[in-house]
């Protein structure tokens, strides 16, 4: 029985196994990816790109990088499907998603750049629901160029585990074997990375209250 | 109860931070619990990390710029790979392998390169008796490899001395030969006779400073020797350096090759993955 077969069989095996009905889909789709139905993995893509590139844009303030990173994900993704052991495709992906970014991360520590020039330009904002003021979405807005613009000057290492906790509810375990670090670290960059960003917010600390 | 700021400066704000992560035990909760009860900043503070976790967790993204569906011929190029190719590929991706290897063979090739250089040099100083008269030059850089000495050691002809078994070969001479320039630090006590010892083994029985014959460097009962006339041929082997490693040219030589090798190698690790990259982004328009 080849090595092929062998995924594919835990893959359908897999299949039977989950309850939820949209990972359900995923595991199907990975099934058909691994027998080489590309059209079947472009539909992973579609499914979760947009999650994706959310997540790495919070890691790397740059879109056009945040982009890079998240097509070399997928990339990624389609040469190493035969890796996939069953699970939350999802996880999976923000995983190796996640190992881009950090790559990437990498090379920017040498090549720093502008950190998140789209706050600059809110044409972007997610629109607010009719009855929002304009006051309050003024405020919203501000808070969020802020306090995006604070955690893209936090170290990678604590920006990184403050937005696979917070944003990506990630635990702490999960956090730790993603980035190749113990536990108490992943905490330590969490419980730090919060005070330094409380500390760098301290002028604007009105907008978060109330 | 203290709800001032006078103490706050005091109080462990990291420990909030881990009330706020459910980082504590039973004893840290009850310690950070009564912090924010009898300290109005620490209740600040404790506040404040909850708004900007929630606001962290509300960040808008702005839209994704494009698609990231692979193409049919993202999926051919990716599974045309050979074996080969992948074992390159994961190579290049290894770029820590590739720095250590450049690091390992830099340092490697510095090393080995001053150790030749150092040598080099070594082996082309004089030295002055202090004599004066006829010059004979004793190029000596080594014992064994550079071991001739033609300072007249011997006007009778050619005489062959040893120095605790090194052997140093005096060139037949009728000129009497006052003053001698060793030429290595090496060796910077090959005791050089005067003319009028025609015919004794000098430089390995004579007594430095007597009967006019010259002495310098420590007097070593003239063994001949840099430490103390005991230097067994390994370590004389060293052209121009007692001190150095018992390492000829030719093993030097392969040293370096190697690490210059090694330091090419890990270039080329290192440059791999951005040709990779490269390639990819171009191929992918």
């Amino acid at each position: 029985m080849s090595d092929g077969q062998v995924v594919t069989d835990e893959v359908e095996a897999d299949v039977r196994r989950v309850e939820d009905p949209g990972q359900k889909i995923d595991v199907a789709l990975v099934g058909q990816a691994v027998r080489g139905e590309l059209e079947a993995f472009n539909q992973l893509v579609v499914r979760h790109q947009d999650h994706l590139f959310a997540l790495v844009y919070r890691l790397v303030p740059d879109r056009d990088q945040a982009a890079d990173a998240v097509q070399e994900a997928f990339l990624s993704a389609y040469r190493n499907l035969g890796s996939f052991r069953g699970g939350s495709v999802k996880s999976w992906l923000g995983r190796i998603a996640v190992n881009a970014a950090m790559d990437l991360q990498r090379t920017r520590r040498r090549r720093p750049s502008q950190p998140y020039p789209e706050f600059e330009d809110e044409s972007w904002q997610p629109a607010a629901g009719q009855d929002v003021e304009p006051e309050h979405k003024a405020i919203a807005g501000e808070r969020s160029r802020v306090l995006a613009a604070a955690l893209a000057a936090l170290p990678f290492d604590q920006r990184n585990c403050i937005v696979l906790y917070d944003v990506e509810g990630y635990d702490y375990g999960e956090i730790a074997r993603i980035m190749g670090v113990s536990v108490g670290t992943v905490k330590s960059r969490i419980h730090r990375g919060r005070l330094a960003l409380r500390a760098a917010l301290a002028p604007v600390r009105e907008l978060f209250r109330g | 109860m203290d709800r001032t700021a006078a103490t706050h400066p005091t109080h462990d704000e990291l420990l909030l931070a881990r009330l706020y992560g459910g980082d504590v035990d039973e004893r840290e909760r009850s310690r950070a619990l009564d912090q924010i009860a009898s300290c109005q900043d620490c209740a600040n503070v404790f506040a404040d990390l909850g708004a900007i976790a929630v606001a962290t967790a509300a960040l808008p993204t702005p839209p994704r710029p494009r698609d990231f569906t692979l193409t049919e011929a993202d999926a051919a190029r990716l599974g045309r790979r050979s074996i080969g190719w992948a074992i390159f590929d994961w190579l290049g991706r290894t770029k820590a392998l590739g720095g250590s290897m450049v690091a390992a063979g830099l340092i490697g090739v510095v090393f080995v390169g001053a150790i030749s250089v150092f040598a080099q040099s070594g082996g082309s100083a004089t030295l002055d008796t202090g004599l004066t008269g006829n010059r004979a030059p004793v190029s000596a850089p080594g014992y064994v490899a550079y071991g001739s000495a033609s300072p007249a050691l011997d006007q009778s002809g050619a005489g062959r001395n040893t120095l605790s078994g090194v052997a140093v070969t005096a060139s037949p001479s009728s000129t009497v030969a006052p003053q001698a320039v060793v030429a290595s630090p090496a060796q910077p006590h090959v005791p050089a006779t005067s003319g009028d010892e025609t015919g004794k083994q000098a430089p390995s029985t004579a007594q430095p400073g007597s009967s006019g014959e010259t002495a310098f460097g420590p007097s070593n009962g003239g063994q001949g020797a840099v430490s103390g006339g005991s230097s067994s041929p390994a370590t004389n082997n060293s052209s121009g350096g007692g001190t150095l490693p018992a390492s000829g040219p030719d093993s030097r030589g392969v040293a370096f090759a190697a690490f210059a090798g090694l330091l090419i190698l890990g270039v080329l690790l290192l440059s791999v993955p951005r040709l990779v990259d490269r390639r990819v982004r171009r191929q992918r328009g």
